[in-house]
This record gives structure tokens, C-alpha cells and sequence, in this order.
């Protein structure tokens, strides 16, 4: 079920918002949300609802195990074995055809039988879910949780289920406990709020600029340069817009539901500098490697080599969980580099006016969206070969796309993001998010589309 | 919760009253009020009214079937070279479902036909089997059907649709065509069903007329419309062929040619599409098709074949009067 589709909002949300604030208390609000997250997400294949809750009651069992274990030596056991579980099922499902193909394209006498399995939505996200869960109880970060029906509402929540943001279990914990509290007026204005915005962020930006973009990237090899950068540009905003859209209608929901979702970007494309960039792109995927991955891995405690191949393989990782394909590796790998150089430069790249660092991190950022957006590296090789003016193509370019990376461009370097935004709580301000909601809607009904993350 | 409940309440006040508007205005024709002019193209309601008064005119020896594509095929020319008075009655968005309904409603008004004139599209034999989502014509069962739950759904279909941001621009541009507006419209049938592009016409006298611009925004359309056709649908080339045999058994003559698309939009699709394959295949459909001894074929799918000039567009896939005059040409000496 999409966000941005009738059945979402007009049977299943209001549904779910009427009964969770009819029920009164806590298991009946943990249940609701519950049944409500597992229809949400078996309306797409129900099938997979019993992979949600097999990866939920692995990690919810180990949450308990560790709890009682004597021993640290034991708690890191059972810690490994749940990570495990949930790494080998997150890697069976999206993973074990592209090692088999490539397995077989670099040792052809090695043919694992393809299995051409289908990958269950959003499970890169919940199995983030459940592995922070895990290795924070193990940690001792958190207390695990005795309540099974609130474990599942935690790794289920329809508002993060699908595209995330990546919550830990801490992040939310004060929310579900206090998930019987009567609806606060202004959660509810900042929910509508939220949602309002990101709906419109996604139905009439990311989607009009993505339907001008698509038809030209469908053939790379007909783009002239000018079409070339300008659907790099294009594709750069789409994405931004149609992620960050989730993300905001994602929040927005979390408050219509007593929940607070963090926050997962804060206005990347004003970034200067890769670290930045990172620091306010897709903020939970972010934190998540640094402090899972990258940490565990030595960080920068162990020098400045084994910093650059920690920084390396974090990437890497992080590149290949956007997908099965050597573009996200290659994309991964593109963005360790970068961050590599800006820790060398940073010394002089603090002399460096900020205006020109920005413009420099964008510029890097949009070409990595190119490797990020080919499906191929072939595509990429073309797509950036168009770029670099050596395309032979005689693509025409839509004005309106022209038009669209202006608004795009003006909008992400002067426009608050979404965060900064002090939602009215007045009846007066549920008007306009009527209207708001109301306009968006007109686009949505034409050709409602998936969200980009959710392929991930 | 008083702010949800705002919330919802403006909600359904906007919904009530931009359904209103945009029913008043009716821009496509769709709640037969239409107090505007038509912004789009809604060929079947105003060529089955002032079909009616043709034929009351005078005999209506020969028919023009087809879509849009087929509008610019001057029955007056027609009639010039054969002797015969043809009603072009090209609906856009045809499909070959289309053609045969349009034969049999002209059938059961009594007229018999001498020369149908037929412009095959590729997308006519669509494999999307997907009929288009029209009000049925006057007078046809399907307009008349007392099912609720059918008139249930097309109603909502209708109703949902009217929520569309392109219906919210038509209604917008509709207004702009009322009465006291001076500007001219997109476009206009004449008595016979010819088809005429006042707006264009006029820009192309002022020599403002950009058709780079214009094949460069309508390019993706077609994208959309050939991206999914994977073949040609069994179910339409029945139909197609029904439509052969009820003519030749009422023993007039088919004449049917394959339509043309600007080259650029040729090559566009070429490259994304299976358009070229779809065109192979509709040409050997069509080629045996020609057997029949009253069946004639003309192969026009390509600007080469009837001397096209590379100005003569209006669009993507729309020909101008001069490119139309030498297919008109083409089909009148295979009507002779």
C-alpha cells in the first residue's frame, strides 16, 4: 500500500486513526498498529508478512536472551547469532542472485542456479530495525522490551515500515510507552503538517520532474550534454523531493499517531563538504553506518590509513544496501573516496569560500546520482560520457524540465526544510493543510506512482 | 481533535465545491453541459450530431474511419476526385473496437456507405485491451443499459476523474474560451467532420507557429501509449476484421492506409519502444487483409511514401493540410 494511494488515504488511514484514538489503552493501541502495519504491508504480498514476523521474534527473543545472559562473552553470542539470522535472510532475499550471476560471470566454471527471487519491500529497512535492536541490547544502550505486541508494533509501524527512517528502538521507546496518552493538538497540526508537505514534496515535484526525466534516460545514448546534465540535475531534485517527501508524510503520520519520527534530512543540497553531505542526507541510514558499521569497525582510532578502509568499507556496504547491483557498489565506492579526500583536504579546504564549497559538494553529489540512478554501468558510462560532451545524441529537452530545476534548485537552497517549519496549530492553519492537501491530490489522482525507496 | 476535524470538514467543502466548478465548466464534454468550448478533442458527441445533419443533406457515399490522425482527411477533396460525398468520421484515440462501433451506429441510422475510408493506426490494435474510458455513443446498447452497478461505476469513474490536475487545466482552459474571450479555439470540425486547428492557423500566419516545440512536448505521450503495447491484440483485429466483412457485405469498397508519425517521433520511439516491430507486424496484418478483392492497402507509414514535407505537421503525429492533400490524393486514386 502506497502512502499516495486512494486506499491509503481514504479507507486505511482514517480507519486506523479513528480506532487507535477510540482504544484506550496501551495493548489495544500496540495491537491496532500491529494488525493495522501487517495489512499494510501484506497488501502487497502477504506472504512476506510472515518474513516481518520471523525476523521480529528472532531478534525480539534475543533481546531476551541477552538480557538474562551471566556472561558478556554470551551476550555478544546470542547478539552474532540474531544479527546473523537477520543478515543471512536480508541477504538471501536481495542479495543471493546477484552474487550468483557474479559469482558465475568472474569464475564461469561456478554456476549457482539463479533463483530469481523476489524481494520482500522494505526489508533492508526493518532488518536495520531489528539489528539495531539487537546490538543496543547487547550494548546495553537499551532495556530490552518484555512486551512482545509493542516489539512488533516497534519493527512494523506502517509510517517507517516500507522506506524508513531507520528508527532505533531508544529513538521511540519514550513514544510507545506513552502511547495511551490522550491526542495532543499540536502534534496533530505539526502531523498534518508534515504530511501536507510531503505529499506535495512528492506527488507534484518529484513525480512531474521524474516524468520528464524517465523518457529520456530510457534511451542514454540519444542525450546531447545539455540533456545529459540536465537530467542528472533532474534526477538529483526528483530524488531529494520524492524521499524526502516519504520521509516528511512518514512523520507526519508518527505525530497523527503520538509517535516521533526523527529526522531524516535536513536540507543535504546546502551541504559543503562530503561529510556534510552525509551528515544531513538520509540522517538515519547515516548514523546507522557510522555507529554500527564504521564504529565497530575502529572508526578513526586506529590511524589514518586504517581510517580511509574503514571509511571505504562502510561505503561500500552502504552502497550495496541501496541494491543488488554494481552501480550502488560503484556509488558506494564513489562517496568513500570523496569523504577519504575531504578528510585529506579538509586542513585547506576550510580556506575555500563556503559558496564555492557548496557548489563543488553539489557537483559531486549530482554525479554520484548518476551512477546511484543508471541501472546499468554501461548506462553510466554513456549518461556521463553525455555529460562530459561526448555523447553523439540529438535528445530534445523538455522546457519544462528546464523550468522544474530552476523551482528545484531555488527551492533546495532557499526554502526551510520541512523541519524548520513552525506548523500553525490554529483551525485557521488546518484550512490551508486542507488545501494543501487538496491540490496535491490532483496530481496524485492523475498517475500515482511508487515512492524511489522503495525499491531499496 | 478540532483540528482534524477542520481539517476534513475544508476537505469536503474544496472536494464539493471544485466538483461543482469543474461540472459547470465541463471541459471535456463528459456531463453534457458544456457551456465552453471544448478544449480537447471530443470527436464522437460533435461528429454524431452534425453527422445527422449531413446525411439529412444529401447522400453520405463514403465514411473516413479512423483517429486524429485522420481528421485532416478533406472529404471536400474526396469528393473533388471521385464524385463521391464523404463524412469523415476520424474520433481520436480510436482503437479498432472504435472503427466497427462507429460503422454499425452509422449503419443503423440507415446510411449504407459506397468507399469506406480507413486510417490504421498502430496503437489502434493495441495489445492493452483496454477500452477507452468515453461516454458510449448515443443511441448504442451500451449507452442505454439499465445495469445500476455498470452506471454505478462509469459514474465514478467519471467523478474520479474530474480530481485530476490536467482536468483542473482543461477547466481552467475552457474558460478562457467563453463566449466573450477573443481567442480562438484549439480546434474545430466543419459540417463534414473535417478537422481545422484555428489556433494554429492563425499562428502560422503570423509565422509565430513553433513545431520544434510543439514535436519536442508531445513526445513522451506517445511514449506513454506505445511503452506498454507488446503486440497486437487478438481481440482488436476481430474486431478490425468484422469490420472488413460487415462492409464488404454491404458491398462497399475498403480502402485502408497505414497513418504517419513525424519522423522525429518515428525515431523516439524506435529507440525506447517496440515500434518498429508493432509497425512491421500492423503492415503484414493489413497486407493480408488485401487479399480480399475489395480490400485495397496503402502503405503510408512513412513520410517517403506519399512525399511528405518535413514542415507539414502539426505535432508528433498530426499532418498538416498540405501533407493531408497528397495522401488525400493517394486514397482518391485508390478509390478510382
Amino acid at each position: 500500500m502506497l502512502f499516495n494511494s486512494n486506499v491509503f488515504l481514504f479507507a486505511f488511514l482514517p480507519a486506523v486513526f479513528t480506532l487507535f484514538w477510540v482504544g484506550r489503552t496501551k495493548q489495544q493501541r500496540y495491537v491496532l498498529l500491529t494488525v493495522a502495519s501487517y495489512i499494510f504491508y501484506g497488501w502487497w504480498d502477504w506472504r512476506f508478512c510472515f518474513l516481518l514476523l520471523c525476523s521480529s521474534l528472532v531478534s525480539f527473543a534475543a533481546g531476551l536472551l541477552i538480557e538474562g545472559a551471566p556472561t558478556a562473552r554470551r551476550r555478544r553470542g546470542i547478539m552474532a547469532v540474531a544479527v546473523s539470522v537477520d543478515l543471512a535472510i536480508l541477504g538471501f532475499f536481495k542479495y543471493y542472485d546477484f552474487f550468483a550471476a557474479s559469482l558465475h560471470q568472474a569464475l564461469p566454471f561456478l554456476a549457482l542456479p539463479l533463483l530469481h527471487v523476489i524481494l520482500p519491500i522494505g526489508i533492508s529497512f526493518y532488518t536495520f530495525h531489528t539489528i539495531s535492536y539487537v546490538v543496543d541490547v547487547a550494548d546495553g544502550r537499551v532495556r530490552p522490551t518484555h512486551n512482545l505486541i509493542e516489539y512488533l508494533t516497534y519493527v512494523s509501524l506502517f509510517c517507517q515500515l516500507i522506506a524508513g527512517p531507520i528508527i532505533r528502538y531508544r529513538q521511540i521507546e519514550a513514544d510507545l510507552e506513552a502511547i495511551d496518552g490522550p491526542p495532543r493538538p499540536d502534534w496533530m497540526a505539526r502531523g498534518l503538517g508534515f504530511f501536507v508537505v510531503g505529499l506535495i514534496k512528492k506527488v507534484i515535484v518529484a513525480d512531474s520532474i521524474g516524468g520528464l526525466i524517465d523518457p529520456m534516460l530510457a534511451a542514454p545514448a540519444g542525450l546531447t550534454t545539455m540533456a545529459a546534465w540536465l537530467a542528472a540535475l533532474g534526477f538529483t531534485l526528483q530524488l531529494y523531493f520524492d524521499f524526502s517527501g516519504y520521509s516528511d508524510m512518514a512523520v507526519g503520520l508518527g505525530y497523527l499517531f503520538g509517535l516521533r519520527i526523527p529526522q531524516n534530512f535536513d536540507a543535504p543540497y546546502c551541504a559543503a563538504g562530503i561529510r556534510d553531505f552525509w551528515r544531513r542526507w538520509h540522517i538515519s541510514l547515516s548514523t546507522f553506518l557510522r555507529d554500527y558499521l564504521y564504529i565497530r569497525l575502529g572508526g578513526n582510532r586506529r590511524g589514518a590509513f586504517r581510517t580511509h578502509v574503514n571509511l571505504m568499507i562502510t561505503m561500500l556496504l552502504g552502497g550495496l544496501w541501496h541494491g543488488a547491483n554494481w552501480t550502488f557498489v560503484i556509488w558506494g565506492g564513489y562517496h568513500g573516496v570523496l569523504l577519504i579526500l575531504d578528510r585529506a583536504f579538509e586542513p585547506w579546504s576550510g580556506r575555500v569560500p563556503a559558496a564555492v564549497r557548496r557548489a563543488v559538494t553539489f557537483l559531486l553529489v549530482v554525479i554520484g546520482w548518476v551512477i546511484f540512478r543508471s541501472t546499468s554501468l554501461t548506462m553510466a558510462g554513456t549518461w556521463l560520457s553525455a555529460m562530459a560532451g561526448l555523447g553523439t545524441g540529438m535528445e530534445v529537452v523538455p522546457r519544462a524540465l528546464i523550468g522544474w530545476a530552476l523551482v528545484g534548485l531555488l527551492a533546495v537552497n532557499t526554502l526551510p526544510e520541512t523541519w524548520d517549519i513552525r506548523f500553525g496549530v490554529t483551525r485557521r492553519w488546518a484550512a490551508v493543510y486542507a488545501a494543501g492537501f487538496f491540490i496535491a491530490y490532483l496530481y496524485l489522482n492523475e498517475t500515482p506512482t511508487i515512492f524511489l525507496y522503495y525499491q531499496f | 481533535m478540532a483540528i482534524i476535524r477542520t481539517f476534513l470538514l475544508t476537505l469536503a467543502a474544496l472536494a464539493l465545491l471544485y466538483a461543482f466548478v469543474v461540472q459547470t465548466v465541463d471541459p471535456r464534454g463528459d456531463f453534457n453541459r458544456r457551456p465552453t468550448a471544448s478544449v480537447i478533442l471530443d470527436a464522437r458527441a460533435e461528429k454524431v450530431k452534425s453527422f445527422a445533419a449531413y446525411a439529412a443533406r444529401g447522400p453520405a457515399d463514403g465514411l473516413v474511419l479512423g483517429s486524429s490522425r485522420s481528421m485532416k482527411i478533406d472529404p471536400q477533396a474526396l469528393q473533388a476526385e471521385t464524385g463521391l460525398r464523404f463524412f469523415n468520421f476520424a474520433i481520436e484515440g480510436a482503437r479498432a473496437e472504435d472503427y466497427l462501433a462507429l460503422y454499425r451506429w452509422v449503419r443503423a441510422q440507415g446510411v449504407r456507405p459506397r468507399v469506406i475510408l480507413i486510417g490504421l493506426d498502430v496503437e489502434a490494435l493495441h495489445s492493452d485491451d483496454r477500452p477507452e474510458s468515453r461516454q458510449p455513443l448515443p443511441g448504442t446498447a451500451a449507452a442505454n443499459t439499465g445495469d445500476p452497478s455498470e452506471r454505478f461505476s462509469r459514474w465514478l469513474a467519471r467523478e474520479r476523474k474530474i480530481f485530476g490536475a490536467s482536468y483542473l487545466g482543461d477547466a481552467i482552459r475552457a474558460v478562457a474560451f467563453l463566449p466573450w474571450s477573443s481567442r480562438l479555439p484549439y480546434y474545430a470540425f466543419g459540417p463534414d467532420g473535417y478537422l481545422r486547428y484555428p489556433q494554429f492557423e492563425a499562428q502560422r500566419a503570423r509565422g509565430t507557429f513553433n513545431l520544434d516545440r510543439r514535436v519536442a512536448n508531445c513526445l513522451t505521450l506517445y511514449l506513454e501509449r506505445f511503452q506498454d503495447m507488446t503486440g497486437l491484440s487478438p481481440g482488436r483485429r476481430a474486431a478490425f476484421e468484422e469490420l472488413v466483412r460487415e462492409a464488404q457485405s454491404d458491398d462497399a469498397r475498403v480502402v485502408i492506409w497505414l497513418t504517419t508519425l513525424h519522423p522525429r517521433t518515428v525515431d523516439y520511439l524506435a529507440r525506447r519502444t517496440h515500434y518498429a516491430e508493432l509497425l512491421a507486424q500492423v503492415g503484414a496484418y493489413a497486407a493480408g487483409l488485401a487479399r480480399e478483392p475489395t480490400v485495397r492497402v496503402l502503405d503510408l507509414s512513412s513520410g517517403e511514401r506519399y512525399g511528405a514535407t518535413a514542415s507539414g505537421w502539426y505535432d508528433c503525429g498530426h499532418i498538416d493540410e498540405d501533407n493531408a492533400a497528397r495522401v488525400t490524393a493517394l486514397l482518391a486514386a485508390a478509390i478510382r
